[in-house]
This record gives structure tokens, sequence and C-alpha cells, in this order.
């Protein structure tokens, strides 16, 4: 058995090898308490981390050992109660209903500890062994709270642990006791002390307890837990845990006598008691003294103030983009030149006497990794750390308050405004943002704007074409059109959508000053993504243009398109190939365009009009293929084919209207 | 004629007038008491005469002020009797009721009080409708202090309330309740904009809500 480990509880002791079936863990909380800085830190792998509600979406999983067993680790979406209402909530009941974990690690946030108890409770109700993550416990003693972590466990009945778990602190301890409660840990390593206590039990009201016992009465191997759950009218929840759920629910269907005397349903009862509850132990654990108020909280204060809230805003939007314009263009072209100088010359001077389709291969390959490196380096990785930086300091929520009342006229409301932010860096998880919306029909207006919205790609197409080319206002007139129509698309779809509308409800996380390594890691996060997949496609794909093309076959295809890309839009031909490939990814249209213009330096073979009009249909027509996949995953394929079809039909017509009036006006 | 008659009579005619929205028949109020029409014209008249009601040949019945008081009175303790005998002695309701409609005529005003005190004030009856509210209830109770409450949209910047009544739909409510704001929590606008979203801070959570959702929020304002 196992013999090594000292106290030192290393996540990565793999001792025993005879280990038993592994343990599943899962990480339950409420949104934006640190779920997923926990879970990274628990698994080392890398997930997003911000400061919004609603980062994580997905149920992500990862695996560990620790003390010789084999962990399963489950981050789930936050939830605020066991009655989940988002399409991100409702995965993370369904997993708990489903999947059942082994343990939870209830991850709460110290700052609000009432508010995070409610779903503490719940979970207590419910019988699942737990422990209990006290996270950011130093933003709470900041905050002036002084806390008696043992009067909470002793309240609570389930370990409790301290955690700061963006900087690893109480991490370890906190799953080595999720361990201790469901296994003997060997005798030779730390024992917290698997003293039974009983679990908090709310004491509800006396009419609910009545309820709770009727309904005991007539289904006598019931759960308490289960009761209340069918008393507050959770039928998942009930039907996943019962045998008969039918029965089950018509014996909680009893109440109206108690809904009656209290003069409010019986779910508003026991949810008041609850809370009650959560008031109470908070007193017993909790000591606050009166701390300055902070400079961030001023700075906070004018971020969302009616008179400059909205300019912020706008001027940093503003900063953003001539930013990631300035930066992303000198670090282009200095890439440029690196690649022309030092590679692209020598290169072609030896190969000079090889066959053509090799010369060809290779040359276009290396034009590939140029383009790649030299377009998406620049602009995406800029956009990015802006992008994180807003992230992180929670500036995203303040931004949907202030412009909350705007997204109504659309239909929508504030919340919205955060996938379409996201949107700007990359629409593929901003559409799975999406699912922190209420109801299906924000959701389908959201993402019909957010696959509009010119992400990063098409940031490199607009900045590193138009933007260096032509010129910066140039390309800001591009993100204005481009603004336009998202905003008419979401208007119409406003107007035209039925269904229901649920208003504007969002927590808003405390204001920080942004952390540095936490953004530069990110950004990095992020890069890799881009780099990993588009890099192989874009170096694979140009040696392979390069082959078809000295075989004479793109001409063919060129001569078909000739029509609308010629004729109309006054592009030159090979551009529709440029369009073909930038289905792949976005910015490929821009490096395909490089590699068979055969040059970076757009302006020595296109008009600044021809440069225009290619990037504003570049930029507009069918969103790139994982976008079109995950609008198919989201909402059915017959959206997603209306949604491709009118960007297609709408790109021509602006491309061409641009075209139309630049040759009269110029 | 027995007050018990007037009573019956006053009773049923609030009942009328509330159900059709506008005066009660005489052949509506005959077949209620299971009476013939005639001894009902009968004593319609004398009602009038007594100033409790006004009687329209051909339109019907309608209470005066004065008959109004009487017949709300008479309604509560019904009602305070019924949900005494329903929730606290744990009758059956139809028992209940026809007990109550006996007892009402006869139970002395202290009795009543001390009853109502007994159950906290109840303000649902076991029908479900609202108890009028008793010299006896708090001037707290939602009945009487309802116009006191004001929309949480309606509350500045900096000022506290306690929230009273969320009259939006179920869903809404969940989402509201999970995420701390239900009746009777203390509040606070934290930030507020000029076209109105505003967000509030509650058990340590800030939490920004629209404006479609702010004015339907009561709540009792305790100023700044």
């Amino acid at each position: 058995m196992s013999s090594c480990c000292n106290t030192n509880t290393n996540t990565d002791t793999n001792i025993n090898s005879d280990a038993a079936a592994p343990i599943t863990i899962a990480l339950v909380g409420n949104p934006n308490v640190g779920k997923s800085a926990f879970f990274s830190r628990l698994t080392g792998v890398g997930v997003e981390v911000s400061n919004y509600p609603g980062t994580t979406v997905e149920i992500i999983k990862g695996t560990l050992k620790h003390v010789g067993e084999s962990i399963n680790v489950v981050d789930l979406p936050g939830i605020y109660s066991l009655s989940a209402s988002t399409e991100d909530e409702k995965a993370s009941m369904k997993y708990l209903i489903r999947e059942r974990p082994d343990v939870v690690i209830n991850v709460i946030d110290a700052t609000r500890l009432a508010r995070n108890l409610n779903l503490t409770l719940q979970l207590l109700e419910i019988d699942i062994p737990m422990v209990v993550a006290l996270n950011q416990v130093d933003a709470a003693e900041q905050m002036g709270f002084k806390i008696d972590v043992e009067a909470l466990e002793a309240e609570l009945g389930v370990p409790v642990i301290p955690t700061i778990a963006i900087r690893g602190k109480g991490i370890d301890t906190a799953l080595h006791r999720a361990i201790e409660v469901i296994r003997p840990l060997p005798v030779d390593l730390p024992q917290y002390g698997r003293k039974r206590r009983r679990r908090c039990q709310v004491k509800y009201d006396d009419h609910v307890e009545q309820a709770i016992e009727k309904i005991r009465e007539q289904i006598p191997d019931i759960s308490r837990g289960i009761c209340i759950r069918a008393l507050e009218g959770d039928r998942d929840f009930i039907e996943g845990f019962c045998e008969y759920p039918e029965q089950v629910m018509e014996a909680a269907s009893i109440p109206p006598r108690i809904e009656e005397t209290h003069g409010q349903p019986i779910k508003d009862t026991i949810i008041k008691d609850r809370y009650g509850e959560a008031g109470t132990i908070e007193q017993t654990a909790y000591k606050k003294r009166q701390v300055p108020r902070q400079f961030i909280d001023q700075v906070d204060e004018i971020l969302t103030s009616g008179r400059w809230g909205l300019p912020i805003f706008a001027v940093l939007m503003l900063v953003m983009f001539y930013m990631v314009f300035k930066v992303g263009g000198y670090l282009e072209i200095f890439i440029i030149d690196i690649f022309q100088t030092y590679l692209i010359t020598p290169v072609s001077a030896t190969l000079s006497g090889v066959h053509p389709l090799v010369v060809s291969a290779i040359i276009f390959g290396l034009l590939g990794l140029e383009a790649g490196l030299a377009i998406v380096i620049p602009f995406i990785g800029t956009f990015y750390i802006f992008l994180s930086v807003m992230e992180d300091t929670g500036y995203l929520p303040r931004a949907a308050f202030l412009l909350d009342r705007y997204m109504h006229k659309l239909g929508l409301h504030g919340r919205a405004i955060i996938p379409m932010l996201l949107g700007y860096g990359c629409n593929v998880p901003a559409i799975i943002a999406s699912r922190t919306l209420n109801t299906h029909r924000e959701r389908i207006i959201t993402i019909a704007m957010v696959a509009l919205t010119p992400c990063s790609a098409r940031t490199v197409i607009i900045m590193g074409l138009v933007g260096v080319f032509v010129g910066f206002w140039a390309a800001m007139s591009i993100y204005f059109i481009e603004l336009v129509i998202i905003l008419l698309t979401g208007w119409m779809l406003g107007k035209g959508l039925p269904g229901e509308q649920m208003g504007f409800i969002m927590e808003m996380p405390p204001l920080r000053s942004p952390d540095m390594q936490v953004i530069v890691k990110k950004t990095w996060f992020r890069m890799k993504g881009f780099v990993y997949v588009a890099f192989p496609i874009l170096i694979v794909g140009s040696s392979i243009l390069g082959v078809v093309d000295e075989l004479g076959l793109l001409a063919v295809f060129e001569d078909m398109l000739r029509p609308v890309f010629v004729g109309f839009l006054g592009l030159p031909a090979y551009a529709a190939t440029a369009f073909i490939f930038g289905i792949l990814r976005k910015e490929m249209a821009l490096e395909i365009l490089a590699v068979l213009a055969g040059t970076a330096v757009f302006i020595d073979v296109m008009t600044p009009l021809q440069i225009y009009v290619f990037a504003l249909v570049a930029t507009i027509y069918v969103p790139c293929a994982a976008t079109i996949a995950v609008i198919g995953k989201e909402l059915g394929w017959r959206n997603m084919v209306l949604i491709s079809g009118f960007t297609i039909v709408l790109s021509i017509v602006v491309g061409g209207a641009a075209n139309f009036l630049g040759l009269a006006l110029l | 004629m027995t007050n018990e008659r007037i009573e019956e009579y006053l009773e049923t005619i609030l009942y009328l007038t509330n159900k059709n929205k506008g005066p009660a028949k005489t052949n509506q109020i005959a077949e209620e008491l299971k009476l013939s029409p005639p001894s009902v014209t009968e004593m319609i008249r004398k009602l009038s005469g007594s100033g409790y009601i006004k009687y329209t040949p051909y339109h019907g019945v309608t209470l005066t002020p004065k008959g109004c008081t009487e017949a709300l009175r008479i309604k509560r303790r019904h009602q305070l009797l019924e949900t005494f005998l329903v929730d606290v002695l744990d009758l059956d309701p139809k028992f209940a009721h026809t007990e109550a409609c006996e007892m009402e005529h006869s139970i002395s005003e202290t009795t009543l009080e001390k009853m109502c005190a007994y159950m906290g004030h109840p303000e649902i009856c076991p029908d479900g409708n609202p108890i009028g509210h008793g010299e006896c209830c708090p001037t707290e109770a939602p009945n009487a202090s309802y116009r006191d409450y004001i929309p949480l949209s309606e509350l500045k910047e900096g000022e506290q309330g306690t929230i009273k009544i969320i009259s939006l739909t179920r869903e809404i409510k969940d989402r509201l309740s999970s995420i701390g704001l239900i009746p009777d929590q203390e509040i606070q606008v934290k930030r507020k904009l000029g076209q109105g979203t505003l967000s509030i801070t509650t058990m340590g959570t800030e939490v920004a809500v629209g404006i479609n959702i702010a004015s339907k929020i009561m709540v009792q304002s305790h100023g700044a």
C-alpha cells in the first residue's frame, strides 16, 4: 500500500497502482466565485477565467492523481440555486442530476457569504457528499470581514476550507478533504478529522415542515431534501432522483393551504426561510469592521455614472481599435520586412533550376507562413490584450449596465452586450456565451448579430489591409458600416421575432485593477488556439494552392465567378479564390490574397477602392466554418443556413454598392 | 327586521355587485338567499329606507357608503372565522363556511380581534381572497399601506428600502430570488442611470436590473 507520502499533499503523488474506481469531483457554486480558477489550479488545464458571471457556459472535465486516487474533476457553469433557468445553468443541473458526482466541492465567494449560502444550504439538503471551499478570503478580509472558519464549519456541518484559488492557496487541502469525505485516507496522511457532524438543515416554517411530513407519510422512504425540491416544484430534479416522480409531485401538490395562510406560494416561504438561515449563519461566522472607501470604488462610480459612463465607453472602444491599428500595423510591416529579406528572397534564389511545381509548393507555403505571422499575431494579440483587460477588471458587466436601455430597442437587454463584445474577439465563444441569455428569442437575435460582428480575424483584414494601405479612418468606416448593419439586423429581428422577453437581471462583480500577469497568460492562451489550429491549415493550404495554380486549375474556377467578382465588385479575379479560403478561417482570405498576389504589399497590385471593397465583402460574407458549425449546434441547421445565406447576399449587395459609389465619387 | 337578516342581505349584495361589476338584480338576490322575489323586494324597500342601499327599478341594487362599510365588516368577520376554523381547528373548508355564516352575526368585536391577532393578522382567507384590514391589524400590513409602497424604479441613488411585493412572472421571480431579491429584503440603490437602469446592493451583492423589472418591484422606502 501507499507508504512514501508525507505531510506534503502533492497532487502529483501517484503511489497507488491498484487504485479503486476513479473519484468524480464536481465544482459547484454561484457564477463568478472562482470555480474556473480553482479548476485550472487543480488540474493544470488552462480554462478561461474572467471577472463576470457566466464565463464558463460548458461543462469542462480534467483529471489528476492525488494520494493514489484517480480523480476526475468537473467544472460546472455557475448556478445561483438548484432552480435553473438559463441554458448554462440547466447544463449544470442536468449534470448533477444525471451523472451524480461522488463528491462536490462547493466553491463560495467569501465576500458575499449569505447569498452564496443559499445554494450551499440547498446542496446540504440533497445529501450529496460535499466540502465547502471558502474562496477569495483575501478579498473578504480587505473588505473588513473577520471570518471564523471553525464556527462556519460547525454551523454547516461539513468541512470548510479557506482558499484563494487564483493564487492556488488552499486548493490541495480542499481536494484532500473532499476525498476524505468519501474514502478513508491512508493512516500516515494528515487526517482532518472525519468526525461525523450533522449537516446543517434549515428549519422551515411549521406549515412547510408539516407539508414535508405529509409527503413522507405518503411515500415513506423519501428524503427530506427531495420533499423540499418537490415542494419548490422542481420537476426535473424529482424526475432525476425518484422512482415514482408523478407520485411525489402529486403528494407535494397539497399545500394550497399553506399558500393561503401565508398569502404567498410555499416556494417563497421556503426561499425566505433559507435566506433567513443563511443570514444567521453569516452573522455567527462573520464580524464586519468598517474599512475606508477605496480608490477603485471611486473609479467604479465614474465608469457607470450617467454623465461619464457612455463617453468613457466610446473612448475606450476607439482607443482599443486605434491601438490595434497602430501596434498591429507596426508589427506587421516589421515582420514582413524580416521575412522578405531573410527568408523568401534567399530561398527563391537557392531554388532556381528546381521543378516549378516544387518551387510553387515551397514558396506558396512560405508566403502562407509569412502572412500568418505578419498578419495574425500582431492584430489578434493586441486585440486580445484589450479584451482580457475588460474581462478581468469586470468592465464588461458595467458596459452591459450602461447599454441596457439601448439594447431594449433591439428587443434585447444589457446582458446581450457581453456576447456581442466577445464577438469582436472571436464569434465562436461569443455564440456559446449567449447561453447565459434567458430566452430562445434573445439567443437568436444575439447570435445573428454576433455572426455579423467583425471578429479579430476580420479585424486582421480590416486593419491589416485597409488600415495599413488606405488609412485608419477608412478602416473605421468599415467598422461603422458593419455596426449599422448589425444594429439594423437586430432591430428587424427584434420587431419580427415573436416571443417572450425576460428583463435585465445581472450580478455586478466588484471592479478589480488588472493583473498584467493574468492578462498576458490569457492572451497567450487564446493566441495558441490560432497558432495551433490555423498555421497548419494555412501552410498546407498555401502549398496545395501553389500546385493547383501551377496546373492552371485556379484560372478555370476564377473565370466562372468573374461576372460577380470582376464585373460587379470590381475586384481582381483571384479574389474569388481568396474568399473560398476565407470560409475556412476568415483571416485566410487575406493571407491567400497575399499568396495569390505574390506580395503582402497589396497597394502595389490593387487600387485603394479594390482594397476597401475586398475588406468589406470579406468581413460580411458567411462567417468562418467554425462559426457556422457552432451556430448549427446552438440554433439548428435551418437557422444556420438562413444566417449564412443572408450574409452572402448582404456582402455582395454592400460590396457592389461601395464599388459603384466609389467609382462615381473618386 | 333582525340584524342578522340585514347582514345577510348586505353581504349578498356586496358579493353580487362585485360579481356583476354593476347593480345586483332582485331575482339574483332571491336566488342566492333562497327566498321568494316578493319578500326580497319588500326587504329591499326597508334597507333602502334605512340608507344602506340604493334601489333603481329595472336596474337593480347598489350599496350606499354606509351599506358598503357594514357589508365589508361582515365579510371580514366571515373570512376571519373561516380562516380560524380551517387553519387553527383544521375543520373541513365546506363545513367551516356554513359554520362561519352562522357565527359571523353573533361574534363580538373583542373576540374577533383576539382571533385575528392570534392568527397573526392573516391577509388571505382559505378561498384565496384577500381579507379586509381591521383596526386591530398592524399598519404595516400590505392591505393598509399598499399605497405607501413605491416602485423600486422611483428610488434615488443611495436610497434604501425594503422589497415588499414583486409582481412579475414566476420565472423572473425565481431568477430574482435565486440572486437574493426576495420580499422583506433590505436593499440599497447603488447606481442609477438617467434612463432608469439601476443596480442595488443586497446581502453584500450588487445586482443590476432594467427599468422594466425595477418598475414592478414595490418597495417601502427608508430614504437615504
